[in-house]
């Protein structure tokens, strides 16, 4: 009992020096890095790229109703039950979960693949077309303004509208 | 059963054992103290942890690898710092072996902290899985034979 209590408090008393050490040293970098870490998608895997394209929601007007696109909501699926862009898929999108296979293959079907959630400054939908196209699926933006902005400029929905950002 | 656990426990297997692993650790902390924004990428890449996390433990655990390391080999704290490489490789594994699961295409962040570096395949776990039992035989049986202390005493008297 003795020794187990020795051993933790050895071991606690190197966590503490280490980590100790750690901030110390990481205060007198030149550029030190921030103790939390920013919003992705910089952070996201090297391979993907930083963000997708963005689309006009004038144009994505033109485009709805066309049989080669088609409207993903990647907010969670409580959102879209309450309200959503008609005829959208919704698949939820979250930074920590890869997209799965069975949601990414019928999205390769269309020529267009138009993204979107209910955020200000889209970082969902924006990280969510930035890795799409890794996948292999072609024809990825996403909506500028969001849904917010759709249903603003007239256009289709199902549900209640929302009344602001997320 | 007796010849077999004083050889797992003799002192020259246990000092191999205590600076083989003390190394493991002290090379792979290097790039990552260097590094630390390429290592919190590798963090991030595992899709594990909250990213509010990520910075804060790409900061800390190469310093806690080159701590320990250095202890083990020179031989202070020999079972507490084999404790602690042992609860550190655990959470490697499970990280690893949750990556492989959900077939991840990333690097393990091991001994390079750039995220493009060599891809994490099984023999990463497997790897981790023969230290983690060096971590408790060095738990079991670790003593501070052959220690920088031992040392620093014998050549006094």
């Amino acid at each position: 009992m003795r020794d187990t209590i020795k051993i933790s408090g050895q071991a606690l008393c190197v966590i503490m020096v280490s980590t100790a050490l750690a901030f110390a040293v990481n205060a007198l970098r030149p550029l030190p890095l921030s103790l939390v870490m920013p919003f992705p998608p910089e952070y996201r895997c090297s391979t993907i790229p930083l963000s997708g394209l963005p689309m006009k929601v004038e144009l994505a007007l033109t485009m709805f109703g066309r049989s080669d696109v088609v409207f993903v909501d990647a907010r969670p699926s409580r959102a879209f039950e309450k309200g959503h862009i008609e005829k959208a898929r919704n698949i939820p999108y979250s930074f920590l979960d890869p997209i799965g296979e069975e949601a990414i293959r019928p999205l390769k079907r269309y020529k267009a693949v138009i993204i979107y959630c209910n955020r200000k400054d889209a970082q969902v939908s924006m990280s969510m077309a930035g890795e799409l196209p890794e996948e292999g699926v072609a024809g990825v933006t996403y909506l500028d303004g969001g849904f917010l902005e759709w249903v603003k400029a007239g256009g289709k929905y199902v549900g209640e509208k929302p009344d602001q950002y997320d | 059963m007796t010849s077999r656990s004083s050889l797992l426990s003799h002192p020259v297997f246990i000092l191999c054992l205590r600076v083989a692993l003390g190394l493991v650790f002290i090379l792979a902390s290097i790039d990552k103290i260097q590094n630390p924004d390429e290592f919190a990428k590798a963090i991030a890449n595992y899709r594990l942890l909250p990213y509010e996390f990520i910075h804060g433990i790409a900061i800390v655990l190469p310093w806690i690898e080159v701590v320990t390391g250095s202890l083990l080999l020179l031989g202070i704290w020999t079972r507490a710092n084999a404790l602690l490489t042992s609860a550190m490789l655990l959470v490697f594994i499970f990280a690893i072996g949750q990556a492989l699961w959900r077939h991840l295409d990333i690097s393990c962040g091991c001994f390079t902290a750039a995220p493009g570096a060599d891809k994490m395949t099984r023999w990463t776990l497997y790897w981790d899985i023969i230290w983690l039992s060096w971590g408790i035989l060095l738990l079991l049986f670790g003593r501070d034979v052959y220690s920088l202390f031992q040392i620093l005493t014998k050549k006094r008297t």
